[in-house]
């Protein structure tokens, strides 16, 4: 229940504060954002399975963030900026999908 | 000698099965064997600090993102509506203007035939109009043709970047308005913009321009002439071959249509800079 809680505080502070982010921010938004929801799903699916941890949960959402930031940073160095950013988001995207399959047959029995 | 495993048919692809069959963290089961090891209990760690600091800052994540990345309606496209508005505000009262100038222009030529006659008498005063009209000073109607020219259809499922060959272009109209002077138009206007000795049919960008304003498609040139001495003049010369090589080669829509009564406003950008004419000595 409380991390659920964390998660709507930290949503209503982001849109209530509405901190302007920095222009060279931006480009690796939408990657953190895919990089969190992978990390919230593992972490849901984790908890479901009863062998959630903290530590891999803190672990994996930053190194998830990290390492995405960072394929992305080396793609707009070389010119193929984008074309990482869609291995990022579809590495991520199919583990997100069978990581919610799995909660749904947790929750669901089907 | 050893018996080698069969090749799995699926080997090429284990980063692919990698992905599907274990999306779940690893690091999870480790770590969930390590404290079944240790003999610590199976409560889960959901209320340490770490993770109550690591979900607000995913939902500060999400939150930023939603404000950042969703509505774009920042600056840019607040700043795009506004000059739309002002070049509609604009056109609004150039449009106003013109209208003024033309009423304006009028009553001028009115008033100088009204002058010639007085003071020149009636055949000086037909002159007098006679040139206002052909020079484009004044409001104008007669028999004529209305050419209209289009770009072709785009089709669907072409490339909606690629370049459209069958655009209609300045020179297109520059053609078809040569042509008709050359059938004997006595007044053009092209998109309602008459045409003076000082008129310019010009590309800017993507638009055509006739006296500085754009048009928009599809383009209607109207000639004042005598009807069948037009039609046959044109449809016969270079212009009405040059139209059908536009449609038949870049699919250029036109359509001929013989009208008894085109009305004409007058031109309404009607000034020279540095002509004028010769003074006559009053002594003649």
């Amino acid at each position: 229940m409380i991390p659920i809680i964390g998660l709507l505080i930290g949503l209503a502070v982001g849109l209530i504060l509405d901190p302007s982010v920095p222009i060279w921010v931006q480009p690796y938004l939408p990657i953190a954002v895919i990089a969190a929801l992978d990390a919230v799903f593992g972490a849901v699916r984790a908890v479901l399975d009863g062998i959630f941890d903290d530590k891999v949960f803190v672990i994996s959402f930053l190194s998830n963030v990290v390492v995405a930031a960072l394929i992305v940073f080396i793609g707009d160095q070389l010119g193929v900026g984008s074309q990482l950013s869609t291995g990022v988001v579809v590495v991520l995207g199919v583990r997100i999908f069978s990581n919610v399959a799995s909660i749904r047959r947790h929750l669901f029995h089907a | 000698m050893t018996i080698q495993a069969p090749r799995r048919p699926d080997a090429s692809m284990s980063l692919i099965n990698e992905v599907l069959n274990r999306p779940l963290d690893p690091g999870y089961a480790a770590a969930a064997e390590r404290r079944r090891l240790a003999g610590e209990g199976e409560e889960q760690p959901l209320r340490s600090p770490v993770v109550l600091v690591t979900v607000l800052v995913i939902g500060l994540i999400f939150g930023i993102s939603v404000m950042t990345i969703g509505p774009r309606t920042t600056e840019r496209s607040a700043a795009r509506q506004d000059l739309v508005a002002q070049i509609e505000a604009r056109r609004e009262r150039v449009e106003a203007n013109t209208a003024r100038v033309n009423e304006l222009q009028e009553e001028v030529a009115l008033a100088q035939e009204q002058i010639v006659r007085d003071s020149a008498g009636l055949e000086a005063a037909g002159l007098t109009s006679a040139l206002l009209a052909s020079a484009g000073a004044t409001g104008v109607t007669g028999p004529g043709l209305i050419i209209t020219l289009d770009d072709a259809p785009v089709e669907p499922g072409a490339d909606r970047g690629a370049p459209n060959e069958g655009k209609v272009l300045s020179r297109d109209l520059q053609i078809v308005v040569n042509a008709l002077w050359a059938a004997g138009a006595e007044a053009i206007d092209v998109g309602g913009q008459r045409l003076t000795s000082r008129s310019a049919i010009r590309f800017a960008g993507e638009a055509i321009l006739v006296n500085y304003r754009p048009l928009t498609r599809p383009y209607v040139v109207r000639a004042i002439g005598n009807p069948e001495a037009l039609t046959t003049r044109f449809a016969g010369g270079d212009g009405g071959a040059y139209v059908k090589t536009l449609t038949d080669n870049f699919g250029i829509t036109s359509t001929v249509t013989v009208t008894e009564e085109i009305t004409m406003k007058s031109a309404s950008a009607l000034r020279t800079d540095h002509a004028r004419p010769i003074e006559r000595e009053e002594s003649q």
